[in-house]
C-alpha cells in the first residue's frame, strides 16, 4: 500500500484531502508545514506527495523543487484554490506530476494520484486531463 | 520826330543828341551783339529771363541809361518795358494805363507823346514823358501767347532817319523776340506735357484722365486694364459679389452727375478678357463755373489682397463655425448674443435664428432664475445648460474678453465645455476601474473561496456517499453540492474572464472569448426565462485581438440582448464563425425587435431607449469603436416582431486569411 505524504497549512482541508485518499485504499500521513513534511520524507517510506500550493512560508512550488532535490523520482501533486495560467505554468515547468485546482471532487483527487502513481514523470494530470510537456 | 522844347533846354538838348550820338554809333558797332541777345532769349527758360535779355538788348539799342521791365500782365499787355534816361525815374509806377496802351496798340504806330495823351497819367510820369520827349511804343502781337508791348522812350531832338532807325531796330528786336517767345512758349508747352505726362507715368498706381474729347492713361493704368494703348471703350464691371452694374450707375458716371468724388472696389472684366478686381476713387475736374469737364481715376488691383482677405475671413468664418467647441460672441453690456457657432446651437439645440439676440436669462440655462456667479470676475466656472427637450448639459463656461486695437472690449467670447462626456467618461473609467478591481479580486479571492469551498464539497461528498439515495437527506445534500457547485463556477467565470486585464492584443480564440463572457453572463446576471445558447460552428477562429476588448463587446450584447427580453423571455444565440471575408460572431434574441427609427441610432453615442433604467447609450457606440479599431465592424439586423441579431466583423490574422 502506497503511502502518500499530504501537506497543507490547513488542518481542515489536510484532514479531508488524507480521508479522501483513504477512502480510495491509500496510507496517508499528513504535514502542517514543509519542515515537518521534509522530517517525514526521512523518517518514513512515503509514495507519492500531494501538497497545497498557497502556504505561509515555502510554498508548494518551492516544495516542489526541495522535494526533487532530495528525492528525484518521488512523484508530487499540487493543489491550488487558484487555477491561473501562472500556477499552471509553474507547476509544469518545475515538473509537478499533477495539479489539481480546488474545489474538486473525491475522483478527481483520487484519479490524479493513480495517474501519477501508475505513468512516468514527465506528464502532468490536471484534474482529469493531461497535459504533455509544456503548458500552452 | 521833335517836340517842342523851350529855348532853355537847347544846350540840355544838344547834349543828349551828341550822347544819343555816341549811343547811335555804339548801337551799329553792337548791332551783331544785339541779334545774338535777341537770339539768346531763345535760350532763355523763363519769360522773365527773356525780358531781361531782351530789356538789356532794348537798353543797348537805344542808348537809355536804364531800362526797367516795370511790369508783366498776362491779362491785359503784358510787359512794359521803358526805357529812360535823363535821370528820371518811374520805377515802380504805372508808366501808362493800360487803357492808353491799349489804345497805342491799337494804333499800331509809333507816336510821340502829345500833351492830350499825357492825361490821365501820375503827374511825375506826365512830367517825365514831356522831359524825356517821346514815347515809342511797338506793339507786339503773338499768336496764342500774351501780347509784348515795348515802350521805349528816349530824348527828343533826334533826326528823322534816327527815329526810324530807331523803331526798325526795335520792329527787328521785336520780331525775334516774337520766334524767341513763340519758340519759348512752344517749348514751355511741351516741357510742361512732357512733365505732366512724367508725372502721370511717375504714379505707381493706375491713373486715367478723362474729358470729352480724349482720354490719357498711364502706363500702369494700361497694364492694369489690360490694354495695349488706349483706354478700352468699355470695359465689363460688377460688383463683388458678382451682380452686374448699371451702365447708369458706373461710379464715372456717378462722378460726372454728382461732381462729386466716388471710392469703388469693383470687378472689372479687362480688355484682355481677364477678371481682376479693382480698387479706385474717382476725382471730377471742374471749370470756373464749376461745370465737370474731366474726371482723374486713380486705381490699383486688389484681387491678392482681396481673396487674401476673401481666404482668411472665410477661413476664419469656417474655423468659428466647425470648431468642436461651443462658442458664442456676446455684447459686452448686454450680454445679447452676436454670433453662436455650430457646435453651440448643436449643444443648445437652437438654431442661429433662435439664438440670435438673445440676453440673460439665456432660454439654454436650466436654472432660468440663477446669474453668473461674480460675472464680472470669474473666468471660468461650471454652470448648467439644458437642451431643447430639457435634457440637462453639465458646462463649463470660459470667457474672455476681445479687445479692438484702441484696447476696448469689443467683445466678449462665451466658450460652453460639454462636461457630459468627460462626465460619463469619468464615469466610464470608473467602471472599468472597477471591472479591473473585479479582475484582480478574483484572482485574490479564488483561493480563499476555493478552499472553503472544496471543503463543503468535500465533506457533502462523504455524506453524501453515506446518505441512503433517495432519502430527503440526500437530495438536502444535492442541494448542497449543486449550491456549492455554482460558487465553484462563479469563481471559475470570473477568473476566466479576468485572466487577460490588458488591452493588448494577441491572437486568440474568438470563441473562447464568446464562451467566456457566456459563461460569465450566465452566472452573474441570470434572467429568468432567458436560455443563452452557445453555437461555434468553427471553434478554432482566432483573431488578433485584445481579448479584453472583445468580451466588452459581448458583454454589451448579450446585455443588451437580456435587457430585448426582460419581459418576454427568450433565446439569446452566440455564434462564431467563419467565412470568406473574416471572423464573425453574432449575437441574436428573439426578443421584440428593435423600431426603424430607433435601429438607425442605435450606434449613436449616449442614444439609449433606456436612460430611465441607468442606460449611458455607449455601450454599442464604444463596441462599434472597438471593432473598427481592430479593423472590423459592427452592424445590426432587425425586423419588428423578429428579434435583433448583432453580427461583430473581425479580419482574420495574416496566415490564416
Amino acid at each position: 500500500v502506497s503511502r502518500i505524504l499530504v501537506i497543507d497549512d490547513e488542518h481542515v482541508i489536510r484532514e479531508l484531502m488524507r480521508e479522501i485518499l483513504e477512502r480510495a485504499g491509500y496510507e496517508t500521513v499528513g504535514a502542517e508545514t514543509p519542515e515537518r513534511a521534509f522530517a517525514l520524507l526521512e523518517e518514513q517510506d512515503v509514495a507519492l506527495v500531494v501538497s497545497d500550493i498557497v502556504m505561509p512560508g515555502l510554498s508548494g512550488l518551492e516544495l516542489l523543487v526541495e522535494v526533487r532535490a532530495r528525492r528525484p523520482n518521488l512523484p508530487v501533486i499540487l493543489v491550488t484554490g487558484a487555477g491561473t495560467d501562472e500556477n499552471l505554468r509553474e507547476a509544469s515547468a518545475r515538473g509537478a506530476d499533477g495539479l489539481v485546482i480546488k474545489p474538486f471532487t473525491h475522483a478527481e483527487l483520487q484519479g490524479a494520484v493513480a495517474a501519477a502513481l501508475a505513468q512516468p514523470q514527465g506528464v502532468m494530470h490536471v484534474n482529469n486531463k493531461t497535459t504533455e510537456g509544456d503548458v500552452p | 520826330m521833335a517836340v517842342a522844347q523851350s529855348g532853355d533846354d537847347t544846350q540840355k538838348v544838344a547834349t543828349t543828341a551828341a550822347a544819343l550820338g555816341s549811343a547811335e554809333e555804339r548801337m551799329r558797332r553792337t548791332e551783331r551783339q544785339l541779334i545774338d541777345a535777341a537770339l539768346a532769349v531763345n535760350e532763355a527758360h523763363t519769360l522773365t529771363e527773356a525780358l531781361t535779355l531782351l530789356s538789356d538788348a532794348a537798353r543797348a539799342l537805344v542808348g537809355a541809361d536804364r531800362i526797367s521791365v516795370l511790369e508783366w500782365d498776362r491779362d491785359l499787355l503784358g510787359a512794359s518795358i521803358v526805357a529812360q534816361s535823363g535821370g528820371a525815374d518811374t520805377r515802380g509806377t504805372r508808366v501808362v494805363s493800360n487803357e492808353t496802351i491799349a489804345a497805342l496798340i491799337a494804333s499800331e504806330t509809333p507816336f510821340r507823346a502829345r500833351e492830350e495823351q499825357l492825361d490821365g497819367l501820375p503827374d511825375e510820369v506826365a512830367d517825365a514823358v514831356r522831359r524825356l520827349g517821346a514815347l515809342v511804343c511797338v506793339p507786339v502781337n503773338l499768336e496764342g501767347v500774351p501780347a509784348l508791348t515795348f515802350q521805349a522812350s528816349f530824348v527828343d531832338d533826334r533826326s528823322e532817319d534816327d527815329c526810324e532807325l530807331a523803331i526798325s531796330k526795335l520792329r527787328l528786336l521785336a520780331r525775334l523776340t516774337r520766334i524767341a517767345v513763340r519758340a519759348e512758349g512752344e517749348r514751355e508747352r511741351a516741357r510742361d506735357e512732357a512733365r505732366l505726362r512724367a508725372v502721370l507715368e511717375a504714379v505707381p498706381d493706375g491713373l486715367v484722365v478723362r474729358s470729352d474729347r480724349e482720354a490719357i492713361v498711364n502706363s500702369a493704368g494700361r497694364e492694369l486694364l489690360g490694354a495695349d494703348d488706349e483706354v478700352p471703350e468699355r470695359i465689363r464691371l460688377r460688383e463683388l459679389d458678382g451682380t452686374e452694374i448699371d451702365p447708369d450707375q458706373t461710379p464715372l458716371v456717378r462722378v460726372r452727375r454728382s461732381g462729386e468724388p466716388q471710392s469703388y472696389t469693383l470687378r472689372v472684366t479687362r480688355h484682355d478678357g481677364v477678371e481682376r478686381i479693382h480698387e479706385g476713387r474717382i476725382a471730377p475736374v471742374a471749370d470756373e463755373n464749376g461745370s465737370v469737364f474731366a474726371t482723374v481715376t486713380l486705381f490699383r488691383d486688389v484681387t491678392e489682397e482681396h481673396e487674401q482677405r476673401f481666404i482668411t475671413e472665410q477661413f476664419l468664418e469656417r474655423l468659428f463655425d466647425e470648431l468642436p467647441t461651443a462658442v458664442a460672441v456676446v455684447e459686452p453690456c448686454t450680454r445679447e448674443i452676436q454670433s453662436a457657432n455650430r457646435a453651440f446651437l448643436d449643444l443648445v439645440g437652437l438654431e442661429l435664428e433662435d439664438v440670435l439676440g438673445c440676453r440673460p436669462p439665456y432660454p439654454w440655462w436650466a436654472d432660468q432664475a440663477a446669474d453668473v456667479p461674480g460675472r464680472d470676475e470669474a473666468s471660468r466656472w461650471d454652470w448648467s445648460y439644458r437642451r431643447a427637450d430639457g435634457t440637462p448639459i453639465p458646462v463649463e463656461i470660459t470667457r474672455s474678453f476681445v479687445h479692438s486695437t484702441s484696447g476696448d472690449v469689443a467683445a466678449l467670447v462665451v466658450i460652453a465645455n460639454d462636461l457630459s462626456e468627460r462626465r460619463e467618461f469619468e464615469r466610464q473609467l470608473i467602471q472599468s476601474g472597477k471591472l479591473a478591481s473585479i479582475g484582480e479580486l478574483a484572482a485574490g479571492v479564488a483561493h480563499e473561496i476555493n478552499n472553503p469551498l472544496f471543503a463543503i464539497l468535500g465533506f457533502v461528498e462523504f455524506l453524501l456517499l453515506d446518505a441512503e439515495p433517495g432519502t430527503k437527506t440526500h437530495e438536502r445534500l444535492e442541494l448542497i453540492q449543486g449550491t456549492a457547485l455554482e460558487i465553484k463556477e462563479i469563481v471559475r467565470a470570473l477568473l476566466d474572464f479576468a485572466r487577460e486585464r490588458s488591452d493588448e492584443r494577441a491572437l486568440i480564440s474568438l470563441a473562447d472569448v464568446a464562451s467566456q463572457t457566456v459563461e460569465l453572463m450566465r452566472r452573474t446576471s441570470a434572467a429568468k426565462q432567458v436560455e443563452l445558447v452557445e453555437h461555434y460552428t468553427d471553434a478554432d477562429v482566432r483573431v488578433d485581438a485584445s481579448a479584453n476588448q472583445l468580451k466588452q463587446i459581448f458583454v454589451n450584447l448579450i446585455s443588451n440582448a437580456k435587457a430585448a427580453l426582460k419581459e418576454s423571455g427568450g433565446t439569446i444565440t452566440v455564434e462564431v464563425g467563419r467565412d470568406s471575408c473574416g471572423a464573425w460572431a453574432e449575437v441574436r434574441d428573439t426578443g421584440p425587435g428593435i423600431p426603424a427609427d430607433v435601429l438607425e441610432r442605435v450606434f449613436e453615442p449616449f442614444f439609449t431607449t433606456r436612460r430611465d433604467v441607468g442606460g449611458t447609450g455607449l455601450g454599442l457606440s464604444v463596441s462599434l469603436g472597438i471593432a473598427q479599431a481592430h479593423g472590423g465592424g459592427l452592424t445590426v439586423d432587425s425586423k419588428p416582431g423578429e428579434g435583433a441579431c448583432f453580427r461583430l466583423r473581425l479580419p482574420l490574422p495574416e496566415e490564416h486569411a
